[in-house]
């Protein structure tokens, strides 16, 4: 948390002290001019009355109102606009307090100008000290804010790359290259080639770019492969591709959750062999993807939801296209059926 | 001769600790399973005195195969990631084996197995594990040679019985040789409560609290079914309640 180098008490006990300073200026002068005590005292009162209330009013408006840059001369003209009125109306107000001598009167017709003056110049300090104090303490609670969401951008960002990385997909992957690096050399290798071409594309992706339908259908390709080499013949996938999706467009890495998940429930819940099931269509300017998965009613409790990696995907969904059903999930005939929708008009207009 | 039975889904694993296993031709492998119900049968069965086993598998994770294990042998565990599972090893397990780990480390957990081949830790294992969260929101039962796999949500009460605690849910009661207290934990406190030593109830089926005797309770559960309340079981309840 930044500081101010000094506090809005400290802000207010200055504004105070120019005014005491000024009462006493005001004082002394009259006094001195050879008016009475009694006299001196109520008018310069009057005065500096007036003007701390006006002080008063300024340090008030300037906590709520924080006029912008360009306003900035407007406001001190406009101050000295007041200064000039509240000169007038001490003036007019003088006369109920203090005494209507002659000589009093004149002098208090002739020192208009010079009380008006010191109005100026003292409401004009005033409110460039308050201006400059509330600007500079807006800027810092700005900069504090910029921080906070540097921060939270860069905690988003760890979090997404460990995501990305899916610690469990790479070390299982690793070992079963393990396995097969004494057996089976060309297989091992092949397994190498995949698992880094499919960790290039994954951290070279940028979040907010839309990317070609097909690139992410090759990266969930290389991403299936990988996987049914270390599950073997027990996972079995389907791809069709709409041919119409040629130009679609979709947010990276959006459908490697969905694919993910399916993979884990039709593997993780039942046994024996599973099949994946990805099938895209495209029309009326939308991209549909649907991704199958096999799973036991009677073990997954519904409770589960859409599940953390799901509610990821439905949130960049909804940041990316303002919509909430764009994700929707589905089970029938003991499959799990999870779709999405792009629409592509919105997103055509980006990759003109 | 000492035998091992080897539990992992993915084959390709599998193939890996018998390859390594071939600079240990003490040890015989009776079979290679790639789920957690095969990896029970197996060991009900053949009565290994060793299983490598991994931890997420299909239906069942090995955790949760463990504890449906009777005198479980001597487990090393291998695995990929797990945060949570190794801080349990390092406490309990004979050994675990980070995937993917090297001849060596595996050698050195064979050593450490034939050394000692009776670790006894297993128990305090499973009491440690059954609080990871993976498995938080259901208990796995054996019920005759079936399993069962229950969501916590349909639990109506937990009673104990002896050294096991039976499980009561709408469709019939099913004993588990868990403590209370492991269950107590492992169960969400938003919606069980321990009303007494021997009972864990689901506040959801909660009908009626009435005075018993002096200062003890009943509670009413939806199916009609009455459980007693004890002194510090109560103020607890009324907490939960709120009222």
């Amino acid at each position: 948390m930044s500081t101010i180098p000094f506090s809005y008490l400290t802000l207010k006990n200055l504004c105070g002290g120019i005014i005491f300073m000024i009462w006493q200026l005001h004082f002394f002068t009259v006094w001195g001019m050879g008016f009475p005590l009694r006299t001196s005292f109520i008018d310069s009162m009057v005065n500096i009355g007036v003007l701390t209330f006006a002080t008063m009013a300024i340090i008030q408006i300037f906590r709520y109102y924080h006029p912008p840059a360009k306003n900035f001369w407007f406001i001190i003209i406009f101050s000295g606009v007041c200064s000039i009125l509240l000169a007038g109306l001490a003036k007019l107000l003088m006369p109920l307090f203090n005494t209507n001598d002659a000589e009093y009167t004149k002098f208090l017709n002739l020192s208009t100008g010079i009380r008006g003056m010191v109005y100026v110049l003292a409401i004009g300090f005033i409110v460039v000290l308050n201006l400059l104090w509330n600007m500079l303490q807006q800027e810092l609670e700005a900069k504090d804010r910029r921080t906070e969401t540097q921060t939270l951008a860069r905690e988003a960002e760890l979090f997404k790359l460990r995501q990305q990385l899916q610690p469990h997909f790479l070390f299982n992957s690793l070992n079963s290259i393990n396995a097969m690096v004494v057996s089976r050399p060309q297989e091992a290798r092949k397994m190498i080639e995949q698992l880094s071409t499919f960790l290039r594309a994954t951290i070279n992706r940028k979040e907010d770019e839309l990317v070609p339908f097909r690139e992410e259908m090759e990266q969930i390709d290389r991403y299936l492969q990988i996987e049914k080499l270390r599950f073997g013949h027990r996972l079995q996938t389907s791809v069709s591709i709409d041919e119409a999706c040629n130009d679609a467009v979709l947010p990276p890495l959006i459908l490697q959750p969905i694919v993910e998940n399916a993979i884990k429930f039709g593997l993780y819940d039942t046994v024996g062999e599973v099949t994946i099931q990805i099938e895209t269509k495209c029309e009326n300017n939308n991209l549909a993807i649907k991704v199958t998965n096999p799973f036991d009613p009677e073990t997954s409790p519904e409770n589960k939801g859409t599940g953390f990696g799901l509610s990821a995907v439905q949130r960049r969904l909804y940041l990316l296209f303002g919509r909430q059903d764009l994700l929707t999930v589905s089970t029938g005939n003991n499959q799990y059926i999870t779709s999405i929708n792009i629409p592509q008009l919105y997103a055509n207009r980006h990759t003109d | 001769m000492p035998t091992a039975i080897l539990i992992d889904d993915e084959p390709l694993a599998c193939e890996m600790v018998l390859e390594y296993l071939q600079r240990h031709p003490e040890i015989e492998v009776l079979a290679v399973c790639h789920d957690g119900f095969e990896g029970l049968k197996a060991i009900q069965q053949k009565k290994p005195d060793l299983i490598f086993l991994d931890i997420q598998m299909p239906r069942i994770n090995g955790f949760e195969m463990l504890e449906l294990v009777e005198n479980p042998p001597a487990v090393i565990f291998t695995t990929a990631f797990d945060e949570y599972a190794i801080k349990a090893f390092e406490l309990h397990a004979m050994d675990y084996l980070l995937k993917p780990y090297s001849q060596e480390r595996f050698d050195k957990a064979i050593n450490k197995f034939l050394q000692q081949p009776a670790s006894g830790k297993t128990p305090a294992l499973l009491e440690t594990t059954a609080l990871s969260p993976q498995q938080a929101d259901r208990i796995v039962i054996r019920d005759n040679s079936n399993i069962r796999i229950i969501n916590i949500n349909d639990i109506l009460y937990i009673e104990a019985a002896d050294d096991y605690a039976r499980i009561v849910t709408a469709s019939g009661s099913y004993l588990k040789n868990r403590t209370m207290s492991s269950l107590e934990k492992q169960l969400p406190g938003n919606s069980f409560v321990r009303i007494h030593r021997s009972c864990i109830v689901n506040i959801k089926e909660i009908t009626k609290i009435h005075p018993h005797e002096k200062e003890s309770y009943l509670v009413q559960l939806r199916n009609g079914k009455q459980l007693p309340v004890s002194k510090s079981g109560y103020p607890k309840l009324r907490e939960k309640l709120g009222f």
